[in-house]
């Protein structure tokens, strides 16, 4: 008995011993813990990290900042600022015709007179000048005034001839736009046009402001098309076109005379206008509260071929303040080149400029006459109309270049113009200031830039971001019992399938796009203001308006459709049991879809997930065709101008497989995270 | 020592009331009849087992009272409120515990979690309260070592005793099993059974779809057997299983004894 029970009993399990690791061992797991590509890729970042420090680009940044102690690398940055300035509406205009037969359009405010009378020819006056008669027009003339008296202006005069006032834009009734001469409009009034219901069928009343004007045997109504802005900047007198809307605010005053006036000139009401205007450059050291100073930098790069230097010599350049009063003067190379000669058949020739059809092209190339230092004719004295045609070489005067000296060999010098200017803002007059990349974007220079590598990820994460979005949304409408969202997202999901990635692109670029611009159907008037966000948006991105929102939306949009079939397929591997299991509790179907199905699969989903990340990352490459200057399109720009295609790929290529092995692991380490016991 | 027994405990108003319901399914193959003119009374604090062959309609029964299948025909009132058309369903199946065959735990979620989670998102109790009704349920179930492990390291049994904590956490009024112990191995029955028998004899309304014979005596007050969607016989668990009326009850009894 007690022998029996004894052998009942087990013998003890002897306890395992544990040692602990020894450090070989340690570093043994841990090494075959790291996939062999891993190394491949710590040893290419290692590779493109070496590459980079070698980088000229890289190198003129640390020598300018090894020459700068005082500075840090905010000034590797241009800002932008956005200055509120004051500038005039140019809202009228004469067309002028002067004695050589050109016409030029001159605005209200700079016409002195207007009055009947005569032309006379100058004594000067090539051969042929007639004396003409009519509305005779005195204006005061900028274009002249920089050569004949430097420190004000000329008078000039011509006959009117054409429209006075700028053209209106006005939309019919049945929706079609035409141009009206002003003097051909009756009356203008606030009110509804309504529509032409039998042209149109489907048509909407538009309302506006009314224009009644004159067409041959009728009289017509269209609303007025309000029209970019003509402004003229108040200090050099440089005229731009602004979209209506950057106006930000209107002022009624007067125009005086100019000193040498005839007497009778009577000031002319104007209207000012206030429109953010765009100062870029660094901002200086040592501004007050009130004011900034920025140094303006507007580089120009010329090359001069060696045979047309007279003479260089290194002095001080003095800029043309005419041209623009806030420059300054700096120290340079100034070099004097000898004017190039053209020659050709001369084809139309009138007292100011010479049409010359050149040497191979087929078109005439205008020369203007006062710029021609010496011509030649074959046969002599031959002009245009002659029937066996006019050879004519011309010499052009001499001028000269200033500027600093970047490159001098063999062919000839390129010089860089650098009319470096100080300008101070009043701070309370800034709109708005954006960082902007100060040196240009070397493929390898991701610091210096806002495009390669940067906007690659950049994009890449705000359209994964977006993409997930959309595609959980469709996810979910793809289970839901509700026909409208399920055939809603069905068919979503299997066009947006069908479209190759790069038409969608294009889509959204060229098609969606263009049609937000014009939120009325009028190119140039009102934008959606969901365009407007996103401009502003690639603005802050990129500096200035590109595809940038395009792209992103676009790529959202191509993989939301996968994301949506990834995620529907994660929801329905969660078991039937799950949902029953959280209804039985009271949970409602959020709930229950929040608390229990979603966090389940969420975990089934996450490897399709990175996989689709991963290949949205090599996706992002599409974007390029849309000219953002992301990785592939910094690569091409690369190669096209040092024709060094090796490299430039190379590189590109390198980014790329860096990026994806990285987010290989990461992908990796967060699936090992997110494992059920 | 005097354990409970069903005796202890008073059978009250009728909670559950089943009145004339009919269910079709729709399959490709054709309509299957599940339920026929089903109507059954339950009372506060009976424990009723429904016992079958194999689509005899008593699961779809089970998951009728709490509407996770819909019906054609007929009504059900639990706890005086109509099922039909009700509008807020939710707050009935709060009311109603439902453990499954194959448990049904949340595997993202530790037992802890699995218990506390509908506490906090429907009843919106606080973390702590939540938390403290957890603890003492899997105390009652008999497995508080383990709240702050993953189900799928559990054993089949304690699976399910956690899935009755869960469904017990929301203190409902009524408790249907369908078929709480047909996935187990034959070695856990038993743990589930006791947490089962511990809860008919502390006075819940029960509705079980078991085939558990010793459960059904010493538990149930009431015993049905149901076949081709209808009630063929009902009985006290005794007199059903010993004398049985019905041929097809007979038949079907003579299979599983």
């Amino acid at each position: 008995m007690g022998q029996s029970t004894k052998a009942n009993v087990p013998p003890p399990v002897p306890e395992l011993i544990q040692e602990p690791p020894t450090v070989p061992d340690l570093l043994l797991g841990m090494a075959r813990r790291v996939p062999w590509w891993a190394v491949l890729l710590f040893l290419l970042i290692f590779w493109v990290g070496i590459d980079m420090l070698n980088d000229q680009n890289d190198r003129d940044i640390l020598d300018w900042l090894a020459d700068r102690p005082e500075v840090n690398t905010d000034e590797l940055y241009d800002v932008v600022y956005e200055v509120k300035t004051e500038v005039l509406l140019v809202s009228e205009t004469v067309r002028v015709r002067g004695l050589d037969d050109t016409s030029v359009t001159v605005p209200i405010q700079q016409v002195v007179s207007q009055e009947d009378g005569v032309i006379n020819c100058p004594e000067d006056a090539p051969e042929g000048c007639l004396s003409q008669r009519g509305v005779v027009v005195t204006y005061q003339d900028f274009e002249n005034a920089n050569r004949e008296s430097p420190n004000g202006t000329v008078e000039t005069k011509g006959l009117r001839t054409g429209v006075v006032g700028p053209l209106v834009r006005v939309t019919l009734a049945d929706g079609v736009q035409t141009v009206v001469a002003p003097n051909d409009i009756l009356s203008e009034e606030e009110g509804v046009l309504a529509c032409d219901a039998i042209a149109v069928p489907d048509c909407a009343s538009l309302s506006g402001q009314i224009v009644t004007f004159n067409r041959p045997y009728s009289l017509r109504q269209g609303i007025r098309v309000r029209a970019d802005a003509r402004i003229r900047h108040l200090e050099d007198g440089y005229e731009i076109t602004i979209r209506p809307n950057r106006i930000l605010s209107r002022r009624e005053g007067t125009l005086e005379c100019s000193p040498n006036a005839t007497p009778d000139c009577v000031p002319t009401p104007v209207t000012y206008v206030v429109y953010p205007e765009k100062i870029i450059g660094t901002e200086l050291r040592g501004d007050d509260d009130k004011e900034v100073q920025v140094r303006t930098v507007e580089q120009q790069t010329v090359q001069i071929s060696r045979s047309r230097i007279i003479n260089m010599e290194v002095g001080t350049v003095t800029c043309d303040r005419s041209e623009d009063p806030r420059c300054q003067d700096y120290e340079g190379t100034i070099v004097s080149v000898s004017g190039e000669t053209f020659s050709g058949r001369l084809s139309t020739e009138s007292a100011s400029q010479y049409d010359i059809i050149l040497e191979g092209d087929a078109e005439a190339t205008e020369f203007e006459r006062r710029d021609i230092q010496e011509e030649i004719r074959n046969p002599d004295d031959c002009t245009s109309t002659d029937a066996d045609g006019c050879e004519i070489t011309i010499t052009m005067n001499d001028s000269t270049v200033a500027g600093r000296i970047i490159a001098d060999n063999d062919s000839g010098v390129t010089i860089e113009t650098v009319p470096e200017k100080i300008v101070t803002l009043r701070k309370s007059d800034i709109y708005s200031t954006t960082a902007r990349t100060y040196k240009t974007c070397a493929l390898n220079n991701p610091r210096g830039c806002n495009a390669g590598i940067w906007l690659t990820i950049i994009v890449t994460l705000s359209a994964f971001s977006l993409a997930l979005l959309i595609g959980l949304l469709m996810g979910l409408f793809r289970v839901s019992s509700n026909p409208i969202f399920y055939h809603l997202s069905t068919f979503y999901v299997e066009l947006v399938r069908g479209v190759p990635l790069l038409v969608i692109l294009l889509y959204f670029a060229f098609v969606v796009s263009p049609q937000m611009r014009d939120a009325d159907g009028i190119i140039g008037d009102i934008t959606h203001p969901i365009y407007d966000t996103l401009t502003k948006i690639e603005v802050q991105v990129l500096g200035n308006e590109s595809f940038l929102a395009e792209a992103v939306i676009g790529l959202a949009v191509g993989y939301g459709a996968f994301l949506a079939e990834v995620f529907r397929a994660g929801i329905q591997s969660v078991s039937r049991g799950q949902t029953e299991a959280a209804r039985s509790l009271g949970m409602s179907y959020f709930q229950s879809m929040r608390h229990v199905i979603l966090p389940q699969a969420i975990r089934t989903v996450l490897p399709p997930l990175g996989n689709d990340f991963i290949a949205m990352l090599k996706d992002s490459s599409l974007i390029a065709i849309l000219a953002l200057p992301e990785l592939l399109q910094q690569g091409r720009l690369y190669s096209t101008r040092t024709f060094q295609a090796i490299p430039a790929y190379n590189a590109v290529a390198i980014f790329y497989i860096v990026m994806t092995l990285s987010l290989s692991l990461m992908v990796r380490a967060v699936e090992r995270r997110s494992r059920l016991p | 020592m005097t354990s409970p027994t069903k005796k202890d405990k008073q059978i009250g108003d009728v909670i559950i009331q089943i009145r004339n319901i009919h269910k079709q399914f729709r399959t490709p193959r054709g309509v299957v009849h599940a339920l026929r003119d089903v109507s059954l009374d339950i009372r506060t604090g009976e424990v009723v087992t429904v016992i079958g062959p194999s689509g005899s309609g008593k699961s779809t029964l089970l998951r009728c009272i709490n509407r996770l299948e819909t019906f054609d025909r007929g009504d059900i009132v639990v706890d005086g409120i109509p099922l039909h058309g009700a509008k807020n369903i939710n707050r009935i199946r709060a009311e109603v515990g439902m453990v499954f065959q194959s448990f049904n735990l949340f595997p993202h979620l530790t037992v802890l979690e699995n218990i506390m989670l509908a506490q906090r998102v429907v009843r919106k109790r606080a973390n702590t309260a939540s938390k403290e009704k957890a603890m003492e349920l899997l105390g009652r179930v008999g497995i508080p070592d383990k709240a702050d492990v993953h189900p799928s390291q559990l054993s089949g049994g304690q699976q399910q005793r956690v899935a009755i904590a869960r469904a017990l956490a929301m203190d409902p009024k009524i408790m249907l099993f369908d078929e709480p112990t047909s996935a187990l191995d034959p070695e856990m029955i038993n743990e589930v059974l006791d947490v089962m028998m511990a809860l008919a004899f502390g006075g819940m309304t029960m509705v079980v779809v078991s085939h558990e014979m010793g459960f059904a005596r010493a538990a149930s007050d009431r015993t049905i057997f149901m076949d081709s969607g209808m009630i063929v016989e009902q009985n006290t668990p005794d007199n059903l299983f010993d004398n049985p009326q019905h041929d097809r009850t007979k038949l079907f009894l003579s299979k599983i004894l």
